[in-house]
């Protein structure tokens, strides 16, 4: 699968970054550029869909961290839904899932949201 | 049938693709599990990465020679480059694996996968070359 990025905003200062492909030193820069891009517009929830991302390397990986480094300065947050087994088992071998929001389905992610954005019109 | 494949890259990260359609090639011609792809691919990837981007003072007509010869159940790999010395099991930083993603540093986290979904790493210099061997469970 070419490697393509579709963002597309799902809720109050939340994106949904939808990555296909392959995830390595090639492509990592093309996704950071998408980030700063989304990043610049007031999102504070960055959500990645990994449903169609076949492949990650460690290139990979430093782009997603430097999102969640910069989203902690905003107090915001970075939500990972739909890892494949062998994306998600190099997260693991890292010890990097206990550091992002993980959610294996759209519903569960956006029942997640929906509490945050209720708790947020409270505030 | 010898199991046995050869890849040769240049000294350039463009050269990413190319490996990855030869890896495949090499899975579907002795029929690997994709799982054993996955591994197989992310390591030499590191590997390639790591070197060409370390290892030479300047693109030019240095080389990356990978050989990869399937047993049994154990694939071995042999990465040959003619870049400075560098052993990567013993010379990249080690990475922290505890602090969460956004304070740690980012440096040695391709490494460890190496090291990680490999059964065996060792590393030779000799006859002027930097000689990477990995042993891989397939099945």
């Amino acid at each position: 699968m070419r490697f393509s990025i579709t963002v597309d905003d799902i809720a109050h200062s939340t994106a949904r970054m939808h990555i296909s492909g392959q995830l390595d030193n090639s492509t990592a820069p093309l996704l950071e550029q998408r980030l700063d891009e989304t990043l610049a517009k007031d999102v504070s929830y960055l959500v990645f869909d990994l449903q169609d991302l076949s492949y990650i390397s460690s290139a990979g990986l430093r782009s997603i961290f430097k999102t969640k480094k910069n989203l902690a300065k905003v107090q915001g947050k970075v939500l990972i839904c739909n890892m494949q087994p062998q994306v998600k088992k190099v997260f693991e071998i890292i010890n990097a899932l206990p550091s992002f929001s993980v959610f294996s389905s759209y519903q569960e992610m956006d029942d997640y949201l929906a509490t945050i954005q209720h708790r947020e019109m409270e505030k | 049938m010898a199991s046995r494949f050869k890849i040769r890259l240049d000294n350039n990260l463009q050269q990413i693709e190319y490996l990855r359609e030869q890896l495949t090639a090499f899975s579907e011609k002795f029929g690997l599990t994709d799982d054993a792809l996955f591994k197989l691919t992310l390591c030499l990837d590191e590997l390639f990465v790591n070197s060409v981007s370390y290892g030479f003072a300047s693109p030019g007509h240095s080389e990356f020679m990978i050989y990869l010869e399937l047993g049994q159940n154990l694939l071995c790999a042999e990465i040959i480059d003619d870049g400075t010395p560098f052993d990567p099991f013993k010379d990249a930083p080690l990475p922290d694996l505890q602090a969460p993603v956004e304070e740690r540093a980012l440096g040695g986290l391709g490494i460890h996968l190496v090291k990680s979904l490999s059964h065996s790493t060792e590393y030779r210099f000799h006859e002027n070359r930097n000689h990477v061997y990995l042993t891989m469970q397939v099945q």
